[in-house]
């Protein structure tokens, strides 16, 4: 199985924050498709969101800096706090940094982790068009290699 | 826990002092004291958990959001360097909305003992440095921290008389 340009298109509406056009295409997803395929696309985009975020010059940033954004992400909003574990976001950063192993979730809680803090991520960026695209894109190939 | 043979008395306050002044291991040498049985030991927290009320209603007063709580933990960890998880980050935030009276989350981050005093501790300290009380501050505060205290045990006691199975001693 190989990443869709359909794919693409519903992890790129959901970060721009188009939900109509987000949910639009999610429905046209095949679920078998969605459950393996998209869930590789988030989880590649995280990963490689979160490496330009939390690593400088090759080595991880401290630990604080892993609190201060998840907190930055928990702080915004009154319902935050409930949607973000803070133990499951900063082990899932710690975990990927190699500072840390992930904490156990299940597959739903850390799927919807992934795509907060995914999205908070990229919205830091503040991406023109083409630099969506193009992070778009490497997290593709890293899909690609994630599946095979 | 029986808090009618709960009081807070000098010696109580003397340990406060010295906690807030020196840290933890100010209350190393009174160890055999703090667990001679469960009213004494009642008495140092119950006077930790009055302060730890006062300093956090100051603290957050007059208005908050939640997010200033999720901000103020995770600036504590921060603070806190390798002792980061020492601090579980849902009780420390339950408990300030539980002193402030707030809405308490979904996930109180569960009633581990250990994580519920550390909070406690962590949060208390913290904010008693951030205040950076002089002498007479710190007098004031420790005085109504004991006010505070001794009005809540008055209201467990209040609770235990009215509870049918309270025992008479």
């Amino acid at each position: 199985m190989r990443i869709t340009d359909k794919q693409v298109a519903v992890l790129r509406a959901q970060l721009v924050g188009n939900r109509e056009e987000h949910l639009r295409l999610a429905d046209q997803l095949d679920p078998d498709e969605a459950n393996v395929c998209y869930t590789a696309l988030v989880a590649a985009a995280f990963i490689e969101a979160a490496e330009e975020r939390f690593i400088r010059n090759g080595d991880a940033v401290d630990h604080s800096e892993v609190i201060d954004f998840v907190a930055q992400v928990r702080e915004r909003a009154d319902e935050m706090p409930d949607i973000i574990d803070p133990q499951i976001a900063e082990s899932m950063i710690l975990d990927l940094l190699g500072k840390g192993s992930m904490v156990d979730a299940d597959p739903d809680t850390k799927f919807g982790h992934q795509i907060v803090l995914l999205a908070a991520l990229v919205g830091e960026k503040q991406f023109t068009e083409d630099q969506l695209d193009a992070f778009l894109g490497n997290a593709r190939a890293l899909a690609d290699e994630l599946l095979q | 826990m029986d808090y009618s043979a709960v009081e807070i008395g000098e010696e109580n306050i003397l340990a406060l002092r010295s906690f807030l002044r020196e840290g933890p291991e100010a209350w190393v040498p009174l160890q055999s004291e703090l667990q001679k049985d469960d009213e004494t030991a009642a008495g140092y927290m119950s006077l930790v958990y009055g302060a730890f009320n006062v300093a956090v209603r100051r603290r957050f007063s007059p208005t908050y959001t939640v997010g200033d709580i999720v901000r103020f933990v995770a600036d504590l960890r921060m603070a806190a360097g390798e002792d980061a998880d020492r601090i579980n980050t849902l009780v420390a935030e339950d408990m300030i909305r539980r002193a402030l009276d707030a809405p308490r989350p979904k996930d109180d981050g569960g009633d581990d003992v250990g994580d519920v005093v550390r909070a406690e501790m962590y949060i208390l300290l913290y904010l008693i440095a951030e205040a950076d009380l002089d002498r007479a501050g710190l007098e004031q505060f420790i005085d109504e921290a004991t006010a505070y205290t001794e009005k809540w045990l008055e209201a467990r006691r209040d609770e235990a008389a009215a509870s049918p199975f309270s025992r008479t001693r």
